[in-house]
């Protein structure tokens, strides 16, 4: 079942749409949230699950009687030398220590340090089993490797980073697929009086849609999503994968929620950090994004390397430099006029397919990317 | 019994991985090209050879593992290096080891000699205490407790701070280091004046052969022949921030009184009469655990504390 209000204020809002979706939850059942906190430094609107929502969601819960609730949420993806940005730390970027205040019966629990266990192939922490409920919170926004990052995507929140990792590595739309179904919430809902067209799920611009959707079927509701987004479920990658594995038919799309679909901008795939690099990020994930980031801290931390700095300032903000993360898309070709950087294995067969100098390892440590960056964007320009 | 080991390739992981590998199926966790083709040879056994923060790629070859011998540390490298062997290794191989492992007993080796931290607060940043090598240590630590409190797996955590005797100390410490070992193995223990806090020396034989009893379920005998006063500590430049941990830690934790000792006579005359119950292979030294208060909020949660299942062992004493 899948349900849609438009959106009013988060608390008559949401009370709406749980009235619809929980209509028989009572006192005693336990319940963990997880909101989608992803954001590594401040978020923009649209990224992460805001605490109004939240607060709306344990005042909802709390007027049911429910009193063991817990916040849920993994660390996010960094490299391995690189100090996790941690649950307290996605607490405090959201700006939820205040309802700490306000709800002292709320728990935290840091999944990253919970014991795992195997579900359908996956790392998963053992503290999922043991709640009574689990809801998904996410937020409605385009991705760049997998086109909409909604409810199958916002369940890597719940994973260890190195699942995170492998599922990267591995292709993130089959292997979105085989979560979704393997790792299936209680309930998904989505907070989309906002949502984020274009270069998603960090680097987008905001858009109105205004209405909160939820439900129980994550690929009912993905569907939907998708097609509220003005995109065709079939097409993406890991709706058709979720179905497949499921052994369903995709939904029909809701006809009736025609006044609330818009057209997302989709993402070009290619982020611009500086005045003259381009970023091609792909399906790549965090860790060769916070390493590559590192190079804009090689001026500050290895100030005696004045040539290096040199090379590299001019290719970062002179003569440009195209730098290829993750998988990239069929078709994709790099510009032959400007010197290319490849950087991770996922990247290794486009590098090795059109020649260019290649960062390899999985997962990437920053202390190793930042010098053999700097070098092989100095050899990448004289080959150029 | 299957167990997995890390830091084989350490002086003391070498006489552990020893100790083990003829009575027991050892796996060897080892990180690619951490050991060469003759030290590979020399140690005879198999190895899993993988990055320790990738538990997808060796996690299949560690299964049914049942005792976790914990060793792979750092104490002195670039912070970057310190976080991923000392804190991120020691998660994912935590997840390792309960996802595809029948996990049982779990050893885990802390030169940290800190009180884990709060459990809702398992990362400890670098500038609360001063530097990445306290901190990864300590919020390693504090996965481990954490680990074992979720899990209920017998744990015990071997504060052993510096073992002395082997060959491969490194760094700026290793003079002082040797100086101090030279001292204490001819005395068998280290007593220097003007100490203002107790730092644990123990040799290094004496350490391995207490870890594999204790992964055999055993007790670690012999404990506090090596408590060391020390007084240059200044000179490693590690006192203050090491002072105030002390501090802390005391401050912090509770002891049980040590137990009263009777008789052995009439303990067996008190056994027989059934006024003593049987006591488990751990020796009760072995049971008492420094702890804080416990967090209201993590006790609602997840129920009273169970002390049996975590075990500090303080080879070479401390406080």
């Amino acid at each position: 079942m899948i349900a849609l209000v438009p959106f009013v204020d988060p608390a008559r809002s949401l009370a709406a749409l749980l009235d619809q979706l929980l209509p028989e939850l009572g006192p005693g059942a336990s319940v963990l949230i997880k909101p989608d906190w992803n954001a590594r430094h401040s978020p923009r609107p649209a990224e992460i699950t805001t605490r109004g929502f939240l607060h709306a969601l344990l005042t909802w819960l709390q007027s049911r009687g429910i009193r063991s609730v817990c916040l849920a949420h993994s660390s996010l993806l960094t490299p391995p030398d690189v100090p996790y940005t941690s649950f307290m730390d996605l607490l405090e970027l959201a700006d939820c220590m205040e309802l700490l205040e306000d709800f002292p019966h709320l728990r935290l629990v840091d999944l990253e340090v919970e014991p795992m266990e195997l579900r359908g192939g996956f790392l998963v922490p053992q503290a999922l089993g043991e709640q009574d409920l689990v809801i998904n919170c996410v937020r409605l926004k385009t991705h760049s490797g997998t086109q909409i990052a909604v409810g199958t995507k916002g369940l890597m929140g719940l994973l260890p980073d190195s699942e995170a990792l492998r599922m990267h590595r591995d292709g993130l739309g089959p292997l979105l697929g085989e979560l979704g179904a393997a790792l299936a919430p209680d309930l998904t809902l989505v907070e989309a009086d906002l949502g984020m067209e274009g270069e998603g799920p960090h680097h987008g611009e905001a858009v109105s849609c205004g209405y909160y959707l939820g439900g129980s079927d994550l690929l009912e509701l993905d569907a939907a999503a998708a097609w509220l987004m003005g995109m065709e479920p079939a097409q993406v990658e890991h709706i058709a994968a979720l179905a497949s594995t499921l052994g369903r038919d995709l939904p029909p799309v809701p006809q009736h929620w025609a006044e609330h679909q818009r057209s997302f901008s989709q993402p070009q795939g290619v982020l611009q950090p500086t005045r003259a690099a381009r970023v091609f990020p792909g399906d790549s994930c965090s860790t060769c994004h916070v390493a590559a980031e590192s190079l804009l801290d090689f001026v500050k931390e290895q100030p005696q390397e004045v040539r290096a700095i040199a090379r590299l300032a001019k290719a970062l903000l002179v003569d440009g430099v195209d730098l290829y993360m993750g998988h990239q898309p069929d078709g994709r070709t790099p510009d032959p006029k400007r010197p290319c950087v490849a950087l991770g294995d996922c990247s290794m067969s486009f590098a090795k397919a059109h020649s260019l100098p290649h960062v390899g390892g999985c997962p990437v440590r920053r202390d190793e990317v930042q010098p053999a960056l700097v070098q092989a964007m100095s050899k990448s320009r004289r080959d150029a | 019994m299957k167990i997995l080991l890390t830091g084989a390739g350490t002086p003391l992981g070498r006489r552990v991985l020893l100790g083990l590998r003829d009575t027991h199926e050892l796996l060897v966790l080892v990180r690619p090209g951490e050991l060469d083709a003759l030290r590979r040879a020399e140690l005879g056994v198999t190895l899993v050879e993988a990055d320790p923060v990738t538990p997808d790629r060796y996690g299949p070859r560690i299964a049914g593992a049942q005792v976790l011998v914990h060793l792979d540390q750092l104490s002195q490298a670039p912070d970057g290096q310190l976080i991923d062997h000392n804190l991120k290794a020691t998660q994912s191989l935590l997840h390792a080891f309960s996802a595809w492992g029948s996990p049982e007993r779990l050893i885990y080796l802390s030169s940290a000699l800190l009180d884990h931290p709060s459990p809702d607060e398992p990362d400890v940043a670098a500038d609360r205490f001063g530097s990445a090598w306290l901190a990864s240590l300590c919020a390693s630590e504090a996965r481990v407790a954490l680990y074992a409190r979720r899990s209920g797996v017998e744990t015990c955590i071997v504060r052993a701070g510096h073992a002395f005797g082997a060959l491969g100390l490194e760094g700026a410490l290793t003079s002082w280091l040797e100086a101090a070992a030279a001292s204490a193995e001819g005395r068998a223990r280290l007593d220097l004046q003007g100490a203002g806090i107790p730092l644990p020396f123990v040799h290094v034989d004496e350490l391995a052969r207490a870890i594999v009893a204790r992964a055999e379920g055993q007790s670690m005998p012999g404990e506090r022949r090596f408590v060391a006063q020390l007084s240059r500590v200044n000179a490693v430049g590690l006192l203050s921030s090491m002072e105030q941990l002390h501090k802390s830690m005391c401050e912090l934790t509770f002891r049980e009184p040590p137990p009263v000792r009777t008789h052995i006579g009439a303990r067996l005359i008190r056994r027989l009469r059934g006024e003593i119950q049987d006591e488990t292979a751990v020796p009760r030294y072995l049971r008492v655990q420094p702890l804080r208060v416990p967090n209201a909020d993590w006790v609602a949660h997840y129920g009273p504390r169970q002390r049996s299942q975590i075990v500090d062992a303080l080879v070479g004493g401390a406080c």
